[in-house]
């Protein structure tokens, strides 16, 4: 029971970690001369390679990791402890593209059939890929963004969707290991959760890889603003 | 004589005249067995051979093999599996007396005292649907009435269904009568109310064991003894005998509806089966239902409970909540006007009425517990908490059975200890809305506001008992007189429905075919299927078509169905009186839309499926009235073809028209079902007169291919898959989609949907796409349109987003 949340835990956040590596190099978030290829699941993905970037992913995991740590197993395709990992790419203060990871876990304690989860890297890497060919799914890319002298934002972040208990727990955690986590403002960011009632800017979706096996099910996401 | 036997059936009639004729050679000269033929089964006293000489000296036929010809088995000793066999040819089992003392008498004596078990009365009654017995109906009986039978008697006997017509004819009588009638205090300012103290004062009205205080009214002698109110037979021989003949009021398994408290003493209590009850209390009697007093009963007190308060929401014949808060300033008036209103409606009915009051609804319905019998309580504020703490969860609302398990399971069996369980857990359990509400309850926190106009949701009609069938007709002749049904209380409430919906309760593998309580239901599985209509509609024909259809798709085997329902959903409101057919609001578009070239096939195929649908049903005159009426209905809606609701066998296209290619490239499993419905329409087109067909439908829908192949991990497979099966989909309708399989689609999609796997819905739709952009089609086009905008509606509520996919 422990040991396989345990790889659960550690894959889907290495999955994601690749994933994050990816997007940012497809989408052109930051320049291209600081990403090195590296290899992952037996197909190419490009990773940053700077130190500051990589704290901040690393640091941000970190939390996925222990929140995942904590889904419950009790009978139910369950929204747990980790509902959604959200990776805004922002432009001039604004949102325009967010990449998500909407994650959904059956109702196993361990693996039967998958002993070697070759089934699940099999999956995880066709999502990769399909991440890495994402930029012919949306508009063209996001020029302005590598011009970071204007930016007066973060050209991305991170966004964990939980509950509010493990929220609460997690703020007062992690101030301790100096990397706070922040409750987002949601009027800055209410497109892109589920939990708003669909009102105003619904956002144009592109799925672009829904895995479902034994450990997870993911859906991988791309939601752009209908009209600009 | 050598004879060449060409088989085993020439034999046995050769040999069987041959017995006859040697039979014959036996003189007889009276004519006293005449028409009666006997087969003899094990050791008789006189034995067979002289049976069958005494017999065929008088008339009679003597058979040596237990064939239909038989009208009576002599025997004196059968064990019961043999009876079975011989209860099929429904011929009597007599004692070999019969016959001697028949011959002594010099007449044909009738057969009941001589009979060793008569099948009727020992074995379960059925309930027959079949011609003939409706023939063997008194002529007297006008000829609706006999068709309709069942589901009269079925609806006059039964009690739940009086109960629920009433609450529902009350709903409507407080509703309509409120602001009219007549106040016996006037409504203080609003300054001076409860409501100025921020409470409300709900007040929890209910009859004591209604049934049986209503039955005691006129049985004086019985007060102060323990009686039920059952529908088995009295031991003083008052009540209903029209069940339980022959079987003791111990092994009773009718129901105890209401006792009295008297009897409650002993144990006894609502729901229990009569036998159980009669162990616990000897002496307890047994009155029968009185329908007609307890609505005039309720009448009274609705009529009584409106002069009170403007307030007013009835929940059952017997209870009612009323709010007093605009009318008193302390809990003590209004505890004064409580025990005036018991008064004044004891005074009236002759029934003992309790109550409770309190400052929500939660707490006057608990209070009323207390109240019981003859009383009032009030629950004051200060008081809840320890009150609460006492009492047992099963007495709050909306906990049954399952929750009360749960809650035991998790070590709660009353309020005080479902304080104690978080709010997280209850709605990690119970789901968050009920979590919630659980949550408030074990406080004493009800926020419900008296819900004086109900509206309704759905209109149904159910039997679950009685019900033995052998042919599947039957059930389908059933179907249509609970359409009948339907149709006449969607009348009355002035509805219509836009999606029906067809229960069935099927045995469950396991449970025995006779079951314990008399002509029950016994342990069944429950199954539904609903179907969406495009226009609203409240005609039987139209229900009992769209049931029908949905009871060929469940397919149950006819002799597991133990119950049966239909519901009218979506409900908009009609004008009051006259059924509206689908059709007649049809009428208008299908001028516009079709053109009328394209009607006469149509016209013509529903011609040949009504004759269908009219056989074995109602004869001579009425037919013709009934079918030109019908025909003219399906011209119009078949015409507009969305409405075709017809048995799927008919909608195929003749064989010669299937592309071979198409089929070929279907997977296995769909290959095979294609063949079954082709086997299976040969097999009715010897029964149909004329199966016209011109225009291709789908016989079963090509979706979904089935989801698990999703979850075992091989979406690629099966994204193939659903796109084989668009492309099949759309060759198969040159002339556009059937609304129906357009329907199915959208389920598929929706169930992906649930699924997570937006990418293949995605994926899926847009394959649609490319298929239908690539014919030149405006039918299909508009499928395309109405199926993206289904999705797009559904993605948008789970996903605050659309899909990416062209318009």
């Amino acid at each position: 029971m422990e040991p396989f949340k345990e790889a659960r835990a550690d894959v889907i956040t290495e999955f994601i970690e690749a994933a994050i590596h990816s997007i940012l190099y497809v989408r052109g978030v930051y320049p291209a001369a600081i990403f090195k290829p590296r290899r992952k699941y037996g197909t190419t993905v490009h990773m940053c390679c700077h130190a500051d970037i990589n704290q901040y992913i690393i640091k941000s995991l970190k939390t996925v990791h222990s929140l995942l740590l904590e889904v419950r197993d009790n009978g139910l395709l369950i929204r747990g402890s980790l509902e959604k990992v959200e990776i805004p790419l922002m432009s001039k203060n604004s949102i325009i593209e967010v990449f998500q990871f909407i994650l959904k876990f059956p109702d196993i304690s361990a693996i039967k059939n998958d002993t070697y989860l070759l089934e699940v890297e099999e999956s995880l890497r066709s999502a990769l890929l399909k991440i890495s060919i994402s930029d012919v799914l949306c508009k063209p890319r996001l020029q302005e963004l590598s011009d970071h002298t204007q930016l007066d934002s973060p050209p991305f972040t991170i966004l964990v969707h939980t509950e509010k208990s493990k929220a609460a727990n997690l703020t007062h955690q992690q101030e301790e290991e100096g990397f706070p986590w922040i409750q987002v403002n949601p009027q800055e960011y209410d497109h892109t959760s589920v939990f708003q009632p669909p009102t105003r800017n619904p956002m144009k979706l592109t799925p672009i890889k829904s895995i479902s096996n034994e450990m997870l099910q993911m859906e991988v996401q791309l939601a752009t603003k209908e009209k600009e | 004589m050598a004879f060449d036997w060409e088989d085993h059936k020439s034999y046995m009639t050769v040999k069987r005249q041959k017995l006859q004729d040697q039979l014959e050679d036996v003189e007889g000269d009276g004519k006293i067995f005449s028409g009666v033929t006997i087969y003899v089964n094990g050791y008789t006293k006189p034995d067979a051979d002289t049976l069958k000489e005494i017999i065929c000296k008088h008339g009679g036929g003597y058979s040596y093999a237990l064939t239909s010809r038989v009208s009576h088995v002599i025997a004196t000793n059968l064990p019961t599996a043999k009876i079975k066999a011989l209860s099929i040819n429904s011929s009597k089992v007599c004692h070999p007396d019969w016959i001697l003392d028949s011959v002594n008498a010099g007449s044909l004596l009738p057969t009941e005292k001589y009979e060793l078990y008569s099948v009727s009365s020992k074995s379960q009654r059925k309930i027959s649907f079949s011609p003939t017995a409706k023939k063997e109906a008194g002529p007297e009986d006008p000829p609706t009435k006999k068709d309709r039978s069942f589901v009269d008697e079925f609806y006059s006997h039964s009690r739940l269904h009086h109960l629920s017509t009433w609450a529902s004819e009350l709903k409507e009588f407080t509703s309509k009568n409120l602001p009219r009638a007549k106040r016996k205090f006037s409504m203080l300012s609003s300054g001076e109310s409860l409501r100025r103290f921020g409470v409300k004062g709900v007040v929890h009205l209910d009859l004591d064991s209604f049934f049986v205080s209503v039955g005691l009214r006129d049985r004086p002698g019985l007060h102060g003894q323990p009686v039920a109110v059952t529908h088995a037979r009295n031991k003083e021989g008052e009540a209903d005998t029209t069940e339980v003949v022959g079987v003791s009021l111990h092994q009773s398994m009718s129901d105890v509806a209401s006792c009295s408290y008297e009897a409650r003493d002993f144990g006894i209590r609502n729901g229990m089966s009569v036998g159980e009850a009669i162990n616990l209390c000897p002496s307890l009697t047994f009155i029968p239902y009185e329908f007609e007093k307890y609505h005039a009963v309720s009448q009274t007190l609705y009529e009584t409970v409106i002069t009170y308060s403007h307030l007013v929401e009835p929940v059952s014949c017997d209870e009612v909540f009323i709010e007093f808060s605009d009318y008193v300033t302390s809990w003590e008036e209004l505890g004064d006007i409580v025990k005036s209103l018991r008064s004044e409606i004891e005074e009236k009915t002759g029934c003992k009425v309790s109550a409770g009051f309190s400052h929500n609804l939660l707490l006057a319905r608990l209070a009323t517990r207390k109240a019981k019998p003859n009383g009032q309580f009030h629950l004051s504020e200060e008081e809840v908490e320890g009150y609460l703490k006492e009492t047992p969860v099963a007495s709050l609302p909306g906990i049954g059975r399952k929750m009360k398990e749960e809650l035991s399971k998790m070590g709660v069996s009353n309020c005080g200890e479902l304080r104690e369980v978080s709010l997280p857990k209850l709605r990690e359990v119970f789901g968050p809305k009920t979590g919630y509400t659980l949550y408030c309850f074990a406080r004493g926190i009800d926020n419900r506001d008296l819900t004086t106009k109900k509206e309704r949701k759905s209109i149904s009609v159910e039997i679950n008992y009685g019900m033995r069938f052998e042919q599947i007709s039957e059930a389908e002749s059933l179907l249509t007189q609970l359409s009948e049904e339907l149709q006449s209380r969607a009348l009355d409430t002035g509805v219509l429905g836009s999606s029906i919906s067809l229960k069935l309760k099927i045995r469950q593998k396991t449970a025995p075919q006779e079951t314990k309580k008399y002509l029950g239901h016994g342990r069944c599985d429950n199954i539904s299927r609903s179907q969406q209509l495009h226009i609203p509609t409240n005609d039987s024909g139209d229900i009992s078509r769209v049931a029908i259809s949905l009871l060929k798709q469940l397919s149950p085997n006819p002799s597991d169905i133990r119950g049966m329902g239909i519901a009218l959903n979506k409900l908009s409101s009609s004008v009051k009186g006259s059924p509206v057919k689908g059709g007649k609001m049809a009428d208008i578009r299908t001028l516009m839309t079709s053109s009328p070239g394209k009607r006469s096939p149509a016209s013509k195929r529903s011609l040949g499926s009504v004759l269908k649908s009219e056989r074995g049903g109602e004869e001579g005159a009425s037919v013709s009235v009934m079918r030109e009426e019908r025909v003219e209905y399906q011209n119009t809606a078949a015409g507009d073809g969305c409405t075709s609701f017809e048995s799927a066998m008919l909608d195929l296209p003749p064989a010669s028209q299937l592309d071979q290619s198409v089929l070929l490239a279907l997977p296995s499993d769909l290959q095979e079902e294609v063949f079954d419905s082709y086997s299976k329409r040969q097999d009715k087109e010897r029964v149909t007169l004329e199966p016209v067909s011109t225009e291709p439908s789908l016989a079963n829908p090509l979706f979904p291919p089935s989801l698990s192949s999703l979850s075992n991990g091989n979406p690629e497979r099966f994204l193939n898959e659903t796109r084989t099966h668009i492309k099949a989909w759309v060759a198969l309708y040159p002339a556009g989609p059937k609304e129906r399989d357009s329907t199915i689609f959208i389920q598929f999609l929706i169930s992906l949907i649930d699924l997570n796997a937006l990418e293949i819905v995605s994926l899926s739709l847009k394959c649609f796409h490319r298929v239908v952009q690539s014919i030149t089609n405006e039918k299909w086009r508009e499928a395309y349109a109405r199926v993206v905008a289904v999705i797009q509606d559904e993605v948008l509520m789970r996903y605050n987003g659309h899909l990416s996919i062209p318009p």
